[in-house]
């Protein structure tokens, strides 16, 4: 097998984590260079102008989860494409929910006040 | 319909298509024996095969559960009363945080690593791992180091700071003396093995499968150790940072975790934990996959919805990095973030509850459950166990409920719940599992039904009531405790429990001793399980590698044990007369080559006996004995290299059934490229974490950055080792061309070039170097230049491995062993040299661009 066909549908297969990953860094350390700068908060809906960012974060990983989902594997056996296939969308989904999940937080909780007792 | 489908639906039973036909020529056998012979006497430590590394390893791995058991009796003892007055203070914090640290690093992690050396290469249907050097000289380094680790205590000098050893009660100001550098060290040699056992992991498993194993039809066990080995890979390079970083603080004073000076102890705690929650998957992920492969072979079924547990397995693996902050949720850390963490906790439920479900059903459609064996037994009391730290944990991640319970004795009993239950469970179902696979007889039903219930009740009557101690407000790593009202029943309680379960464990050491013995022959496939490990094997793993058809092939392909026995399937004997396996492709596992695999031979014991020199002799301040060790490991280790990558000259090899194979391959699909490619991914994480550590650095103190472009270095010094680097990458690539040419009058120009090459790389490094010198900054005035430092410290030390490959590679072609055809030195070089590139690059513009944009 060529290498970059196996390149291909590995990185296919785990798509969704690797999204779900760069998804996490990136509002994680978002938040976090926010907080550590008290920049100033505009707020709208209630929500800091940073907590649109992290929901908009979410809305284009998900976005991006879609798109991968549209790549086919390229394994030449059919037993093999099967699944790939299936694992990778099952990966999304958990991945989507995970994604969703930390994105609902946003509205549940203040943004940067230190998660502390007293 | 393609190659692989054909073979499959041509298979079934008809005996005239087996690969190899009968009757076998008479000397085959006898090669096959010969090439995999172990030496005889004392030149048995020699031996390289997974079988022998694999057992010697988890005995090891299995003394080292005894020791620190011993060190748990210790501490039950002193705590069994009130005022007690056994172990001084000093002593207690010796004991418990050796407990810890050699319950997780030398016997948790190591054992589940030697359970995939041994059991990984017969699962798969090779005939060992594809470096078994590699796994050797890993086991030796962590067999000595480890016990002279474990010696600190005897010495008054093992670490008192912890298993987590939060800085900065371990930095130089509070831990002087070398207690704390032996922590470092004992986990050193793990992080060394660990990545070395990822690396054989990874390729073992993706590239010496059985022809037709397709990774839909991968045994679980397989699936869950190649999570594991992706756990490794990225969690390992931040705690290998981590120490480093604390080694310089102290050695140095290099102020990375000193508030005064800008550095955090938060960072610390941050890389720890990047670790140490996946940490705890690397031990519960592979137990959870021999429960996978246990459950169908006991009851009869195979696993019911394996698509679903893959994807558990992987689900989990990935989601556990985004746990770590919850181990942290006491420290301060802004709201939002922690309910990203908080979040991720409870998006990783869904594929561990997927797996229990999976579990469950195939125990309630089992066709053959009773009369309850051993492992089964084990089995169960990992359900019971497990679910009830599972539910504590739902418990402490409630963030205003971890607030209560921090730091108490409820902590101590969730904790163990989950890894006694999740780990040391399994591993004991395993250990019954498993032993008539390389033993002559099975271990006693008997004596194990005794060890299991004294286990269990002792495990319960030892850990439940420390969730009440701990409510009722017992603090851990207490040497000892008044007498308030109820502790001193419990915690009696407790000591009492804990000397059933060490009855239990002496149960199961006097079985093993009674029935344990390795010769040659097994007991076989008692219990009737239908993965490829319960072939008829011997030291050279099958007599022929089957082509399999589905997930339990022996289920399915009845005749295979005998029809693989007779050498009727793939490489029925040692066609070249040394030691091999077939490589397959990654994904449907087609024969791609034959891989030739090094005998016996000293060079992995004794270079790891240098390592493990160099490292011991290094934390007691002996500089130069210790170097001299570490020449000694470079010798041994050069050694050994020198021998691969051999002319590829051997003729194609027929292994059956018209497949022809060429002998050695090189290039992007030779399992050498694989295992580089790993180690760049590796590399490529401590780097990660090293940016992150310098960022956060930024984001905690800000003040001790540069506000203004003056104390920065003029940009014409980064520009000017940016230009070196790549000047050295382009005399790389030239040399690449060259070498493709494959005339012999080139490697004159080759070797010239390369050499210049390493002298570029020197330059770019000591350029860099004099920058920062010319500027008022230095590494111990504060957190800023300690991480400014150590970004070029790495890269110096990514330049100098480089650089010894380099001449390296340029000795070889001096003595006519590169060409065009043997090329795999040069290619392994060229693609760590263009990582080491690459990462300068990288260091470069974080270190003079971010200042700069902020400035
Ligand atoms: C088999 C019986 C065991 C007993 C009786 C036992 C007992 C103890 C005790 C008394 C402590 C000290 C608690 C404190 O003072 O804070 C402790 C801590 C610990 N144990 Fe165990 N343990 C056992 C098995 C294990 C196993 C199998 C593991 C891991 C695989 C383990 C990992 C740890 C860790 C990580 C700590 C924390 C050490 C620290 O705070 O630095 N233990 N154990
Ligand atoms: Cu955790």
């Amino acid at each position: 097998m060529h290498p970059s066909r196996f390149t291909h549908d590995i990185l296919l297969l785990f798509a969704g984590p690797i999204v779900w990953g760069l998804h996490f860094l990136a509002i994680y350390g978002f938040t976090g260079v926010v907080c550590a700068r008290a920049l100033p908060d505009a707020r709208w809906l209630g929500i800091g102008w940073s907590g649109w960012v992290v929901v908009a974060m979410g809305v284009l990983a998900l976005a991006v989860l879609a798109g991968c989902l549209r790549v086919r594997p390229l394994s030449p056996a059919p037993d093999d494409r099967r699944f790939l296939r299936w694992t990778a969308v099952a990966l999304a989904g958990l991945a989507a929910l995970a994604i969703v999940w930390e994105t609902l937080a946003v509205f549940l909780v203040p943004g940067c006040a230190p998660g502390v007792p007293g | 319909m393609t190659k692989a489908e054909a073979l499959d639906s041509a298979r079934p039973g008809n005996d005239g298509e087996l690969p190899n036909p009968l009757p076998r020529p008479a000397e085959e056998l006898e090669r096959l024996e010969q090439a995999w012979r172990y030496p005889p006497g004392i030149r048995v430590l020699t031996e390289v095969n997974n079988n022998i590394i694999g057992v010697l390893y988890i005995g090891t791995a299995f003394l080292f559960f005894l020791l620190a058991g011993v060190l748990a009796l210790l501490m039950r003892t002193q705590l069994a009363v009130p005022e007690n007055h056994l172990l001084a203070p000093e002593t207690y914090n010796q004991v418990f945080t050796m407990h810890g640290t050699v319950m997780m690093f030398l016997f948790a992690v190591p054992m589940v690593e030697a359970v995939g050396v041994l059991l990984l290469p017969n699962m798969l249907g090779a005939r060992d791992l594809p470096f078994p050097r590699l796994s050797a000289y890993a086991y030796w380094a962590y067999a000595v180091g480890g016990l002279v680790f474990f010696g600190s205590l005897f010495w008054g000098v093992a670490p008192r700071g912890g298993w987590f050893m939060y800085p900065p009660l371990t930095s130089y100001e509070f831990s002087p003396g070398d207690n704390a550098d032996f922590w470092l060290l004992g986990i050193g040699f793990i992080e060394i093995s660990a990545i070395a056992g990822a690396i054989e992991i990874v390729v073992g498993v993706l590239r010496t499968r059985a022809p037709g194993m397709t990774l839909a039809r991968m045994p679980i066990y397989a699936w869950s150790m190649l999570v594991v080995a992706g756990l490794i890979i990225f969690a390992f390079p931040a705690v290998i940072l981590a120490t480093l970083l604390l080694e310089v603080e102290r050695s140095f004073q290099w102020p990375f975790f000193i508030a005064a000076k800008g550095g955090d102890p938060l960072l610390w705690q941050h890389l720890f934990w990047f670790f140490g929650h996946p940490e705890v998957y690397i031990i519960f992920l592979p137990a959870a996959g021999m429960v996978s492969m246990i459950i169908p072979a006991m009851t009869g079924r195979p696993l019911v919805g394996y698509r679903l547990v893959v994807l558990a397995l992987v689900g989990t693996g990935f989601l556990s990095f985004g746990l770590w902050v919850h181990h942290m949720f006491t420290t301060g850390i802004p709201q939002l973030s922690v309910s990203f963490f908080s979040a991720a906790s409870m998006a990783v439920a869904v594929p561990s509850g997927i797996q229990v479900f999976a579990w469950i059903a195939t125990v309630a459609a089992a066709r053959r459950m009773r009369p309850l064996k051993t492992p089964m037994l084990f089995v169960l009391g990992f359900f019971f166990i497990f679910v009830l730290g599972g539910l504590t944990g739902v418990m402490v991640a409630v963030v205003p409920f971890d607030w209560q319970a921090h730091d108490t004795y409820f902590i101590v009993a969730h904790l163990h719940y989950v890894l006694i239950g999740g780990m040391v469970f399994p591993l004991f179902a395993a250990l019954y599992f498993w032993a008539p696979y390389v033993s002559r007889k099975p271990l006693s039903e008997r004596i194990g039904k005794w060890a299991f219930w004294l286990m269990f009740i002792g495990v319960n009557l030892t850990f439940f009531p420390m969730h009440l101690t701990g409510l009722a407000g017992m603090p851990r790593r207490v040497y000892t405790y008044a007498d308030h009202p109820g502790w001193g029943a419990l915690n009696l309680l407790s000591t009492g429990g804990a000397y059933l379960i060490a009855a239990g464990v002496l149960l199961v050491v006097i079985d093993m001793a009674l029935h344990f013995r390795i010769s040659g022959r097994n007991a076989g496939n008692v219990w009737n399980a239908g993965t490829l490990e319960w072939l008829p094997n011997g030291n050279y793993a099958s007599r022929s590698i089957p082509r399999v058809t589905g997930r339990e092939p022996l289920w399915e392909q009845p005749g295979l044990p005998r029809e693989v026995e007779q050498g009727r399937w793939y490489l029925p004997g040692a066609p070249t007369g040394r030691r091999e396996t077939v490589v397959t492709s990654p994904i449907e596992a087609e024969p791609q080559y034959l891989l030739l695999m090094p005998g016996p031979g000293w060079s992995p014991l004794v270079s790891a006996l240098g390592t493990a020199g160099f490292f011991l002799l290094l934390t007691v301040k002996m500089v130069l004995p210790a170097l001299l060790f570490g020449v000694v490991a470079i010798v041994a280790l050069l050694k050994w290299l020198w021998a691969s990558d051999p002319e590829p000259d051997h003729p194609r090899v027929d292994i059956g059934g018209g497949v022809l194979l060429p002998v050695q391959m090189t290039g992007p699909s030779s399992h050498s490229w694989w295992a580089m490619v790993v180690l760049v991914i590796v590399s490529a994480s401590i780097f990660g974490s090293m940016v992150f550590s310098y960022l956060f650095l930024w984001t905690v103190s800000p003040d001790v950055w540069p506000t203004s472009t003056a104390v920065l270095p003029g940009w014409v010094w980064p520009a000017i080792s940016a230009s070196l680097l790549l000047a050295s990458a382009m005399l790389v690539r030239w040399c690449n061309r060259r070498l493709l040419r494959a005339e012999s009058s080139t490697q004159r120009s080759l070797q010239a070039v390369l050499g210049a090459a390493v002298l570029l790389l020197f330059a770019s490094v000591v350029v860099e170097v004099a920058g920062h010198l010319s500027t008022p900054v230095s590494p111990t005035q504060s957190a800023y230049g300690a991480a400014v430092y150590m970004v070029g410290a790495l890269q110096a030390f990514f330049v100098a491995v480089v650089a010894c490959m380099g001449l390296y590679t340029i000795a070889r072609s001096a003595c006519g062993m590169l060409s065009a055809r043997r090329r795999q030195t040069f290619d392994n070089t060229r693609l760590f040299w263009y990582y080491a590139v690459a990462q300068g690059l990288a260091g470069l513009a974080l270190v003079h661009g971010f200042p700069r944009l902020l400035a």
